[in-house]
């Protein structure tokens, strides 16, 4: 199952063999899961947004619910859309362009 | 600013001719020189928009990529500036007045938008669930279309040879993205909308506005409509230079990791957009750069560091151009002001032939703490 760990490895492992510097995990990791809980919540009803916010910090939470909300194969996508996203923002950044 | 003016009078189309005209005009321009063309031209979202699509379509994308970058910032701008009125109670006040004495057009729409979406959400028709597979399908092979980019890129770089076209089509999310963008626009959005992976291309794709509407913030695309929880009482930005900020700071005092950090957010800090703002005055930027640099971190970070930090970023770049040249003098100009800034404010004034040495020494001499932290 992909997961915003995985993200953030997987955005970490590119960037280092793409010689470049490594980046603080935690720092990465809190960027990705924000991007993650903005887009997860703006499909939720009140009571699950309020639910998300206060136990995002449970180990697995955030990937856990998204997963049961809205399908493995949705989560999936979601996930490698902000890890694709990211990867070319910040290879931009490296290149100047 | 008044959010119901600005989110009608920002979205003026301009003619065709016109963007055509714009088009001729790039086609004689290096990046920069486009950058403040368009500046100048004080051109709507919307027109450049078109203009980023045309010239995407026409294979420009060195040109459309200025245009990108154009939208970007002056969509940043405009959720900067949503985000600090939300914030603002006398301006909801004003706002809400206003809109009891005049409510615009686009209000009404959202409101039957919003209508749509309180009764729609349940019972999927058949052929709605057809076209959000195929909708699924075609942005699985966009993924896998940029995972075989960035595996080229990657192999580019190993090679030592040029990535600047996988990276330029990277940038404009692979060939298919009008493809995408098409499909979403004429697809039944009934499913769509309580979907985040789509909502999260929607937003990419169509950099929609933030509204209140009915004492709910509602996020408008042209197309559709979303509520957002009331729980979230003041949005965060998707963009992820407001993300990174904070980030910067949460982690300001670990200085070689920031330090590295700031060096490698040429992007976020460095050339272009920082060349553009500093030149063109974007405030929201300049004063996003300006608080970042005056709170802790220009006098914990910069403070002594200021000369070895503007020596670092010389280093840091190869082939200088003149715009490099000039974006770093304004960074070290806008060092400078903050140094001054920060004097006054310690000291009450402040010498117009100043040495920074010899004000670093005052300031140590007074600052046995920040003293200890320096060495």
């Amino acid at each position: 199952m992909k997961t915003i760990k995985t993200v953030v490895e997987y955005i970490q492992n590119y960037l280092k063999e793409y010689d470049w510097m490594e980046i603080n995990y935690d720092a990465l990791y809190e960027v990705v899961e924000n991007e993650v809980m903005d887009f997860v919540s703006l499909s939720l009803d009140e009571e699950e947004v309020k639910e998300l916010y206060s136990r995002n910090k449970e180990g697995w939470f955030v990937d856990n619910f998204s997963n049961s909300k809205f399908g493995e194969e949705e989560y999936e996508l979601l996930l490698t859309s902000i890890e694709q996203d990211m990867v070319t923002e910040m290879v931009s950044e490296i290149e100047n362009v | 600013m008044n959010v119901n003016t600005a989110n009608t009078s920002n979205i003026v189309n301009e003619s065709d001719q016109r963007i055509d005209q714009i088009i001729w005009e790039l086609d004689w321009k290096t990046a920069e020189e486009a950058g403040n063309f368009l500046e100048w031209e004080k051109l709507d979202v919307l027109t450049l928009n078109n203009i980023k699509k045309k010239l995407a379509e026409a294979e420009n994308y060195e040109m459309a990529q200025v245009a990108k970058n154009m939208v970007e910032s002056m969509w940043w701008e405009e959720v900067v500036n949503q985000e600090n009125e939300i914030s603002n109670e006398k301006f909801q006040k004003n706002l809400n007045m206003e809109k009891e004495e005049n409510r615009s057009t686009q209000d009404a729409q959202a409101a039957e938008l919003l209508k749509q979406l309180s009764s729609d959400t349940e019972s999927p028709e058949s052929s709605e669930t057809n076209n959000v597979s195929q909708l699924v399908d075609l942005f699985k092979t966009q993924q896998s279309e940029i995972a075989d980019l960035q595996r080229q890129l990657l192999e580019a770089k190993k090679q030592g040879t040029d990535t600047s076209a996988i990276l330029s089509q990277l940038r404009l999310g692979g060939t298919i993205t009008n493809e995408v963008s098409s499909q979403l626009s004429t697809n039944d959005l009934q499913k769509l909308k309580t979907s985040p992976v789509f909502l999260r291309f929607k937003v990419k794709l169509e950099k929609p506005v933030f509204k209140k509407v009915e004492g709910r913030t509602a996020l408008m695309f042209p197309s559709i409509s979303v509520k957002l929880p009331k729980f979230r009482t003041k949005l965060r930005s998707r963009y992820r230079l407001n993300k990174t900020i904070k980030k910067i700071n949460k982690y300001k005092n670990d200085s070689e990791w920031f330090m590295k950090y700031f060096l490698s957010k040429r992007q976020l800090l460095g050339w272009w957009p920082v060349w553009q703002s500093f030149t063109a005055m974007n405030m929201n930027i300049m004063k996003l750069f300006g608080l970042w640099l005056t709170k802790d971190v220009f006098e914990k970070e910069f403070f002594y560091q200021k000369e070895t930090f503007i020596t670092n970023l010389k280093n840091n770049i190869t082939n200088q151009t003149d715009a490099e040249n000039t974006t770093i003098l304004k960074i070290e100009n806008a060092l400078d002001y903050h140094y001054k800034t920060y004097m006054v404010k310690k000291y009450g004034s402040y010498d117009k032939n100043y040495n920074s040495y010899e004000y670093q020494n005052r300031f140590k001499l007074n600052n046995q703490d920040d003293v200890a932290m320096a060495a």
